[in-house]
């Protein structure tokens, strides 16, 4: 922790999985949206850094398998 | 000291080598290719959780093929400390080898900076002649992000002594360095795709242990739907046990792409509503037994209930021999949690605040501040670490309290003195900017709780950090008016915080010239008596007080203070510690004083290398100008000069730096290091530029040549060269572009 609040900006970020993440495991990402389809899911939601590194730490511990990570462009240029 | 924070009984469950449960798919393949490697130095099981990492290693262990012992280490996330690591290292190498480490265990809570040099170096030194050789598994670790930690098990791995093997077992690729050593063919790595189950092994698992009476075509699906994944196929496997129909559920599977926290809901509610409760509240424990989880399911019942749990092969794995500790599988316990937080969302809290209090009652200050701080009682583990960070940060572990205030929310942290003081102390030796913020930070903060630490008020403790702050940073003046603040404050006049200010008012008082003031608050510390976790202290105050005494003439005296410390220091195995920086300056100058030149030299090297490693500043510069002054002794002048600019560099990032700076100058007369001659990057106080200068100046800024400027001005181009290195000489740079951006800083264009 710093004293001052550091300048990690939340950007919205899109997690696309493999897999169908049930509505339990879904439910566990607080802050996060849930799209599940049918060969993947996608998770979306505004994230610092290290709420994306958390998210993404917490998708490995349940065996979930990444695809792809991207930032959504919504008018503000991603860090 | 490592055991301070926990009972002896916790510990050894991080030592225990998990025993092969009955009933475990033994991988044949794998452990033959484990224990075959032989010449190698790293064994790496890499894979994310669930994959077998843990069984393998001790199914490695148990292999009658396999004759090394096994020094075992499972991780937790409050292992991220370099002491507490290491403190926990040696401990299980000891579980084979029980003389190991104790000069590196003595070291270790002084070794702050030099971890390498007083702790790793020498345990690879004691290992090396070991005739067993031995196994050290590191288990989890993943929950390693300290960079310290890292450097230090890479340079293990650099030097490792023959007898030992290592072998550490992560879901991701530790940063070790690992490609100098895979490219020697010094590792064995096993990962997922190595960990994949077979068919076979499907087949022993689901029909063998779990007793499930699949046909093949079933197996087989049921291996591929889960890529052969051991929890996975474990859960599936126990979601279709209770099932009459287990064929038709397993070919229902196949089309199916449900995740495995749908399978844990699934073996969930195949549970007694009992059992469900229990594993439900108990998910929130990192560590399990009886006891414990009574005081969090508020119940009785907590041995029959592991027992059950342990019996339906419900993902528990046992800590001990004697059946007392548990915990759950990791993913098991993840899933749990978040079953937990969807079903009963408020639950969470109240079930951690009694763990908390269990833990509390028992002395477990780790534990209960965790569970505090996750129960979001934000006072009450403010409280455990205010009762609890001094000694911990005393015994090296400064990273562990910046962990603990770290988890809690920066508005609790700022709305409480005792909580900014602690950061910042924890600060102090990594990052002195930071390390201010904090001190300033507490300024400003309420005290919603009385000090548990000793502290008196906000004011003194304030002023003793500020104080302990300025005299590394190099401010002279601060740390005087802090120091003299602090015994003002302080009305208990034999406390530790009554030494500790005097020695800060003396250590600020020599850097300051005035050693009379210096040599009296010196003394007037060293009479006093102070407790184990200051003994730092004592030694910074001797060593100063020895230099004190030698330059006011009494070489005698300073001979027998300088003793009095190194008895100090042997007894604290304080040698490499970096607060015994001032000791080993004050034996330079006795060593000098008596003609010992290499003595000096090698005392005034170490003085400069343990400042540097804590950042203070002006034993840094002092100890770098004794060394510039016996170069030039010696006629190697370049060297001297070399030394002198480095201690520029230093004194220049001192705000206060006292007599330092006289003794900077003196040394750079007699080197006859001009001004221009400075570290680039000195900044000339006030600097004169002709008319001349002033146009030659302008036009540097532009894209002209020195020739087109030359012919610009009607001068030849010596002129011009001749203008500009004057110009760079007076502005202290080296570019063109530099002397621009100077003379504008300095307002001269």
């Amino acid at each position: 922790m710093r004293v001052t609040d550091g300048e990690s900006a939340a950007v919205s970020y899109r997690v696309v999985v493999k897999g169908r993440l049930s509505e339990h495991v879904a439910a566990a990402f607080e802050g996060v949206e849930c799209e599940p389809g049918a060969g993947e899911s996608v998770l979306t939601g505004a994230l610092d850094q290290a709420g994306l590194h958390g998210l993404l730490e917490r998708l490995r511990d349940l065996g979930v398998q990444l695809v792809s990570v991207n930032p959504i462009d919504c008018g503000r240029a991603p860090e | 000291m490592a055991g301070a924070l926990e009972e002896p009984v916790l510990v050894a469950t991080k030592l225990h080598v998990p025993s092969v449960r009955p009933g475990f798919v033994v991988r044949a393949a794998l452990v033959e290719r484990l224990v075959a490697e032989l010449g190698g130095k790293l064994t790496l099981v890499c894979a994310p959780a669930g994959w077998g990492k843990t069984t393998l290693l001790s199914e490695w262990r148990a292999s009658p093929a396999e004759p090394r012992p096994f020094a075992w280490l499972s991780l937790d996330r409050g292992d991220d400390d370099p002491v507490r690591f290491w403190a926990y290292v040696i401990a299980a190498l000891r579980t084979v080898q029980p003389q190991l480490g104790a000069q590196s265990l003595a070291q270790l809570p002084r070794a702050a900076t030099s971890l390498v040099d007083a702790v790793v170096a020498p345990l690879i030194n004691e290992l090396a002649p070991l005739e067993e050789p031995l196994v050290l598994v590191l288990d989890d670790y993943h929950l390693v992000r300290s960079e310290t930690i890292h450097e230090s098990i890479a340079f293990l791995l650099r030097h490792l002594p023959a007898p030992l093997h290592v072998a550490i077992a992560s879901r991701a690729d530790p940063p070790l360095a690992l490609a100098g050593l895979r490219a020697a063919g010094e590792i064995t790595e096993i990962r997922a795709a190595d960990l994949r189950f077979t068919d076979e092994e499907a087949d022993e698992l689901l029909n063998g242990s779990l007793g499930l009476g699949l046909e093949p075509g079933d197996v087989e699906l049921l291996r591929a739907r889960t890529e052969g994944w051991a929890a996975g196929l474990q859960l599936a496997a126990l979601s279709a046990r209770p099932l009459e129909d287990r064929h038709a559920y397993v070919q229902s599977l196949a089309g199916d792409d449900r995740q495995i926290g749908d399978y844990l809901h699934e073996v969930l509610a195949e549970q007694t509503p009992e059992l469900r409760e229990f594993l439900l509240r108990t998910s929130i424990l990192d560590r399990l037994c009886a006891p414990l989880c009574d005081a969090v399911t508020g119940r009785n019942d907590g041995s029959e209930r592991l027992e059950a749990v342990d019996r339906s092969n419900l993902f528990l794995v046992s800590l001990d021999t004697r059946r007392e500790w548990y915990r759950y599988h990791q993913l098991f316990a993840d899933l749990l949690r978040y079953e937990l937080s969807r079903a009963e969302p408020e639950l969470a809290s109240d079930l951690h605040r009694r763990a908390a209090a269990w833990h509390r009652e028992r002395g477990n200050v780790e534990d209960a501040i965790a569970h505090a701080t996750a129960a979001g009682d934000f006072a009450g583990a403010s409280e455990l670490i205010a009762r609890h960070w001094r000694p911990v940060w005393s015994g090296g572990q400064r990273e562990t309290v910046a962990r603990w205030i770290d988890a809690l929310p920066r508005e609790v942290v700022l709305g409480d003195a005792r909580l900014c003081l602690a950061r910042g102390w924890a600060a102090l030796y990594g990052d002195l900017p930071e390390c201010d913020r904090w001190r300033s930070a507490a300024e400003r903060a309420p005290l919603p709780a009385p000090f548990r630490d000793g502290s008196a008020s906000v004011e003194e403790a304030v002023a003793m950090l500020e104080a302990a702050h300025a005299n590394l940073n190099g401010d002279v003046g601060r740390a005087l008016a802090a120091a003299r603040r602090a015994l003002a404050r302080i009305e208990d006049r034999s406390s530790p915080a009554q030494t500790i200010a005097n020695v800060h008012l003396g250590m600020a008082a020599y850097y300051a010239g005035d050693l009379a003031a210096a040599e009296a608050a010196l003394e007037a510390a060293s009479r006093t008596r102070v407790g184990a976790e200051w003994a730092s202290v004592s030694v910074t105050a001797l060593g100063n007080l020895s230099a004190i005494q030698l330059e006011t003439g009494d070489a005698e005296q300073a001979e027998r203070t300088l003793a009095e410390t190194e008895r100090a220091m042997d007894e604290l195995h304080a040698h490499d510690a970096p607060f015994a920086c001032r000791a080993w300056l004050a034996r330079g100058m006795l060593c000098e004083h008596y003609g010992d030149t290499a003595g000096a030299t090698a005392a005034y090297d170490q003085a400069v290398r343990l400042a540097r490693a804590i950042t203070s500043r002006l034993v840094t510069a002092h100890g770098l100008l004794q060394l510039a002054a016996l170069d030039r002794r010696r006629g190697a002048h370049v060297e001297a000069r070399a030394r002198v600019r480095e201690a520029r560099r230093v004194v220049e990032e001192c705000a206060d730096p006292g007599v330092v700076a006289e003794l900077l100058t003196r040394a750079e007369r007699a080197l006859q290091l001009a001004p221009a001659q400075r570290a680039a990057g000195a900044l000339p106080a006030r600097v004169e530029l002709s008319e001349r200068e002033l146009t030659v100046l302008r036009l540097l800024g532009t894209s002209l040549s020195q020739r087109e400027i030359a012919s610009e001005l009607y001068v030849s181009f010596n002129t011009v060269k001749s203008h500009t290195r004057t110009l760079f000489r007076k502005l202290g740079v080296a570019t063109r572009a530099d002397a621009v951006a100077r003379a504008r800083a300095l307002e001269l264009l």
